[in-house]
């Protein structure tokens, strides 16, 4: 069961990679901030398989909903803030 | 009745002196909130259970404040249906799961994508309902809440299955049925847009 | 015996919610515009969450942290999809394209357009 999780901790790892592409590379910012909320919302996954992996389960449940919470505000705030500005329009 | 709508507000935004809610809505809320505190605790000794109390208390005193500024009509009675709802909420998860599969076919063959915008009106009773509405149109096969105003919808929708399914209105239907006994037509002025030209 | 049926069902879920999640992030690569792939991460990557989540949480059993892992799953599945309407609203506000399906009538029309101003 311990290599199970480390084999799906390393996966689920690489799969939180595959958007980097889209932060990389997408065109226009609303794409990139995109790809950075899919990839912190596969991260609430994450941070509970390393709970498993360090048999501290108990903590690292908290830590992923803090996380989630914190993804979900700073999700918002960033998409508020793009809604208003005017000078981007221009730019791109 | 806007005048009188209007008046209603300005009095309630000015005094502060809105009607308080009722108790056993209070109590519900107060038992939720505990609970919550307690399973994330997992610790039942006197101390932590009466610093939770504390903590319900303070967070229902902001919710007060909060309750009246941010949503027009939160007052407004909600009257829910614990079964309707249950039963909703598995219909939703039966949907997602279609959903994703539909989302993952247009992935894996991309010319099957064949993206339109749909706009349509559809009354809903509550504030509530509008939210239920919106997120579970972003949940289900192909289609995505972009804005709504008043009782206007905008949605972008993925492929050909999911624009006819959301014209014939099931979702709406079954969610002004949460939320009202026999609702009005609950999708009206449905309308397609398919290419550049059109908007 | 219960012990191994439980782990199985825990392994099926995890397996299942990672292969849809590797799905959702194919699909923001793959996906022609913002609008499209806004689909992939909200409702694939969404779901994939769900499965793995439950799967640790049925892999937990009758714990505390099961408990939190389901208020987990419900934070996810009403935030996630929000989040992701609100990005979409301010796209559409700032006047971000919306990508159409080539059509060959339209081709045509591009065509005689185009002709037309250079004639």
């Amino acid at each position: 069961m311990e290599l199970f999780w480390v084999g799906t901790t390393v996966a689920l790892v690489v799969i939180i990679l595959i958007p980097l592409y889209r932060v990389a590379a997408g065109p226009t910012v609303f794409d990139r901030l995109l790809a950075i909320g899919a990839m912190g919302a596969k991260t609430i996954g994450l941070v509970c398989m390393f709970g498993f992996l360090y048999h501290r389960f108990d903590m690292f449940v908290d830590i992923a909903l803090a996380y989630a919470i914190l993804n979900f505000i700073g999700g918002i705030a960033v998409a508020k803030y793009f809604s208003f500005s005017k000078t981007l329009r221009e730019k791109s | 009745m806007n005048v009188t709508l209007l008046m209603h507000e300005i009095s309630t935004t000015d005094n502060r002196s809105h009607a308080s809610p009722p108790w056993s809505r209070t109590l519900f809320q107060g038992g939720i909130l505990l609970l919550v505190w307690l399973l994330f605790s997992g610790k039942f000794d006197a101390f932590h259970i009466g610093t939770g109390v504390a903590a319900v208390l303070f967070v229902m005193w902001l919710d007060r404040r909060l309750g009246s500024a941010c949503l027009d009509d939160a007052r407004v009675p909600l009257k829910l249906r614990p079964l309707r709802l249950a039963a909703y909420l598995g219909w939703l998860m039966w949907q997602m799961i279609l959903s994703s599969i539909e989302v993952a076919r247009v992935i894996f063959s991309p010319e099957r994508a064949n993206p339109a915008l749909i706009t349509f009106r559809s009354p809903q009773p509550h504030v509530v309902a509008k939210v239920v509405l919106g997120n579970s149109i972003t949940l289900t096969p192909g289609t995505l809440t972009l804005d709504i105003e008043g009782d206007r919808y905008l949605v972008h929708s993925l492929s050909e299955a999911s624009t006819n399914s959301l014209v014939e209105g099931t979702m709406q239907r079954k969610v002004a049925r949460l939320f009202s006994e026999d609702p009005a037509e609950p999708v009206r002025e449905a309308t397609i847009f398919r290419s550049r030209f059109t908007l | 015996m219960m012990e191994s049926i439980q782990n199985g069902v825990a392994v099926i879920l995890v397996v299942t919610g990672l292969i849809t999640m590797l799905i959702g992030s194919i699909g923001i690569i793959r996906l022609p515009d913002f609008y499209t792939r806004t689909h992939a991460a909200s409702k694939v990557d969404t779901v994939g969450i769900i499965i793995l989540l439950f799967g640790l949480a049925v892999f937990e059993g009758w714990t505390l942290n099961a408990g939190k892992l389901v208020l987990a799953i419900v934070f996810v599945a009403l935030t996630n999809p929000v989040a992701i309407h609100i990005l979409a609203r301010a796209a559409l506000r700032f006047g971000l394209r919306i990508w159409w399906k080539p059509d060959s009538s339209h081709l045509q029309e591009d065509a005689a357009k185009g002709k037309g101003e250079s004639a």
